[in-house]
Order: C-alpha cells, then sequence, then structure tokens
C-alpha cells in the first residue's frame, strides 16, 4: 500500500511572449537559503518541493524522483546558441545545468535530504517512468518515502516552443511542478496503485469493473489518440484530455497532483500508453 | 575607459556573472575575490565564470598558468590585466 502524504503544485499557463511570471518572491519565502546559479527549471522545481512538503517531517534519507518530458529547456538553448551560434564556450553556469539532475541536488539541498536522488526523462511518459521507479523502490522497501516531482519549462518565444514541440499553432502552453510525497505502509486519504495493461480492451474492462459515480479519467499526452477516442465513446463525458488543457508534456502529474489535494469524491484514473507498449493506469482513490 | 570606471565596470559584472547579493561599492578594489577564506567566497566556478565574462567583453583570456591566474586575485589586479597592452 502507498499513500500520498503530500501533495501540491504550481501550475500556470503561458500566453504572453513578454516574459514568464517571476518566481523569486515564491522562493524567497518557501527556500531555507537564497540559491546562487539556479536556471528557471530549478526555481520551478524548488516551488513545486517546497510548498508539498511545508508542514510535513521528511526523513533524510527520503529518495527524490524528479523526472521531466524536456527538462531544463531554457538553459539548453541558451548553451546550445552559446555553442553552436556563437561559436563560444558555454558559460559555466548554463552548462552545468543543462543537467536535468541539477534541480534534484537543489531539491535536496534546500530540504535537507541525503537519500538517493534520481532524475528522468521519457518525453510524454515521464510521470510514467518516475512513479514506476517511485512505487517499485516503495514496495521493495529500498526506500520508505520517496518526493515524485515532474517539473516542466517553457522557453519563449511560444510559437518556437509549440514548434520544438510540434503542437499546433492554437494549443495553449503552461509551465508546471508537481510533487507528491509518497510513504510506504502508510494508511492516507489518498492511495496511489498502478496498474499495466498489454491489451486496451483488458484496461477498459478493468474501468468498467471499477468505475463509480463521480469517478474521472484523464488521458495523458502521451496517449495515443485514437485509443483516446475510443475511451471517449465508452466513458462519455467522464475524460480529460491533455489536449483540451494549457498544455505541458506532464500534466498528468498536474492532475494526479490536485486531485490528492482536494476533498474531491470518487477515484481519478490517468492512462497513458500505445498499442506498442501497452497501457499504464494510475488509479488515486481512498 | 579609465581604470577608475573600468574597476566600477568589473565590479558590476562580478556581482551580475557570480549572481552575489552586492553593490559595487561592498566589494573593495583589494578584496581577495577567489576562495572560501576570501573576502567574496567565490569559488573555482565563479572563477570560470568571470574568466569567460572577462573574454567576452573585453577580449582578453585568463587561462590556467600562474600569470594569468593572479589576475582573479583582486579588482585592481583584474583591471591591471584588462588595461596591460592598452593605451588608456
Amino acid at each position: 500500500m502507498i499513500g500520498i502524504v503530500a501533495a501540491n503544485h504550481y501550475l500556470q499557463p503561458i500566453e504572453s511572449d513578454a516574459s514568464l511570471p517571476s518566481l523569486e518572491a515564491d522562493l524567497r519565502e518557501l527556500c531555507r537559503e537564497p540559491f546562487r546559479r539556479i536556471d528557471r527549471f530549478i526555481q520551478l522545481a524548488l516551488l513545486g518541493s517546497a510548498r508539498c512538503i511545508a508542514g510535513q517531517t521528511l526523513r533524510p534519507e527520503c529518495g527524490i524522483y524528479l523526472g521531466s518530458g524536456l527538462g531544463p529547456i531554457g538553459n539548453n538553448i541558451v548553451t546550445q546558441q552559446q555553442l553552436i551560434r556563437d561559436r563560444e564556450i558555454p558559460k559555466p553556469f548554463n552548462f552545468i545545468n543543462t543537467l536535468g539532475s541539477s534541480a534534484g541536488f537543489y531539491v535536496a539541498k534546500n530540504l535537507g535530504l541525503s537519500g538517493q536522488n534520481l532524475f528522468i526523462s521519457r518525453r510524454r511518459a515521464s510521470m510514467e517512468a518516475v512513479l514506476n521507479l517511485a512505487l517499485a523502490d516503495l514496495l521493495r522497501g529500498v526506500v520508505e518515502q520517496a518526493l515524485v516531482g515532474l517539473v516542466e519549462e517553457v522557453a519563449l518565444p511560444l510559437a518556437v516552443h509549440r514548434q520544438r514541440q510540434d503542437l499546433p499553432a492554437t494549443q495553449v502552453l503552461a509551465e508546471g511542478s508537481h510533487w507528491l510525497l509518497l510513504q510506504s505502509g502508510q494508511q492516507t486519504a489518498r492511495q496511489l496503485r498502478l496498474h499495466r495493461f498489454d491489451e486496451l480492451s483488458t484496461l477498459e474492462n478493468f474501468l468498467f469493473g471499477s468505475w463509480m459515480q463521480g469517478d474521472c479519467l484523464c488521458c495523458a499526452s502521451g496517449m495515443e489518440r485514437s485509443a483516446e477516442q475510443r475511451l471517449q465513446r465508452q466513458f462519455p463525458g467522464c475524460i480529460v484530455s491533455a489536449w483540451d488543457c494549457a498544455f505541458h508534456d506532464s500534466l498528468d502529474a498536474a492532475w494526479l497532483t490536485e486531485f490528492a489535494i482536494g476533498d474531491r469524491p470518487g477515484q481519478l484514473f490517468v492512462v497513458n500508453g500505445n498499442s506498442m507498449r501497452g497501457w499504464v493506469l494510475f488509479q488515486l482513490g481512498a | 575607459m579609465d581604470r577608475e570606471q573600468l574597476k566600477l565596470e568589473l565590479k558590476r559584472m562580478i556581482i551580475s556573472e557570480c549572481e552575489k547579493d552586492l553593490r559595487p561599492e561592498d566589494i573593495p578594489d583589494d578584496a581577495v575575490l577567489i576562495g572560501s577564506q576570501g573576502d567574496l567566497a567565490l569559488d573555482s566556478l565563479d572563477a570560470l565564470q568571470i574568466a569567460l565574462a572577462v573574454k567576452q567583453q573585453y577580449g582578453k583570456r585568463i587561462d590556467g598558468n600562474n600569470q594569468t591566474r593572479a589576475a582573479l586575485t583582486s579588482i585592481n589586479t583584474l583591471a591591471d590585466f584588462i588595461l596591460a597592452d592598452k593605451t588608456l
């Protein structure tokens, strides 16, 4: 049994090319110390994780499992421009932060954690990859607490950010930092379960058997579109699609976090996958 | 550019590049820049950041040899290094 001990996040639609919202005032309030040499991706990670663990006592050996579809994209662009366009040696602060794992380092430092610290990217299935590993480690007793975060950054201009991701010109974009504190053997209000299916029909049968009035099904951005349409026909009016929301690669983490925070009755199901690699279903309920 | 103007510029550059919460007037011209015992407590990564900024802004390369590395001792030595071979 894996319980969600705490959850919180930052989710902000980005609709203007003028500038990204400043996070500094929030970080000054939430961080133990002012950090130098951090980029926006690290700022987002610090903000979401600090909100999540506010008022919680963490074990120093709590594991950090950080995921992202695009990683520190803004800093990567700056570094690539220095290297390729300008033919300059990249600035050290930019260069070291091209590693997504830099963010995990600062989160650990801010929260006083010394356990394992992993960064995983699997594009539009990053939450699946991160949660899969965190849940496996919790169930096997590798860690007793796991702080799981998904962070997605927007790099302006918006049109280029859409083009980079092959998104339609009308797609609204978002930045996010979504965090769950998980603990094994913990009876909490929200329990998280992971199910895997080779066939979509088996997943559908499972949903029909588990579905209760008021439940909600969300299709992640990595979900095969034809399968999403099929589920929409099976569960009319009950489905939220990533493509109908202010979008980033790990929007499924936003839904899980939002549901975990709230006291909405029922269950949340989040599905991702395709017919080649199979289907994963997260079930969050009481 | 005169020497005093250059020193002010260098202080602003170091504050900006190293993200230090300081004002230029907080940095004495002879303050030790690098090392945990230094007045600014900058480390080797800061030194590399400053070296690249100096190269980009002033075209002067601070490399690994002792003579040029000594340029990073203080604002005074950094200004001397940049002004060497230049006519004011």
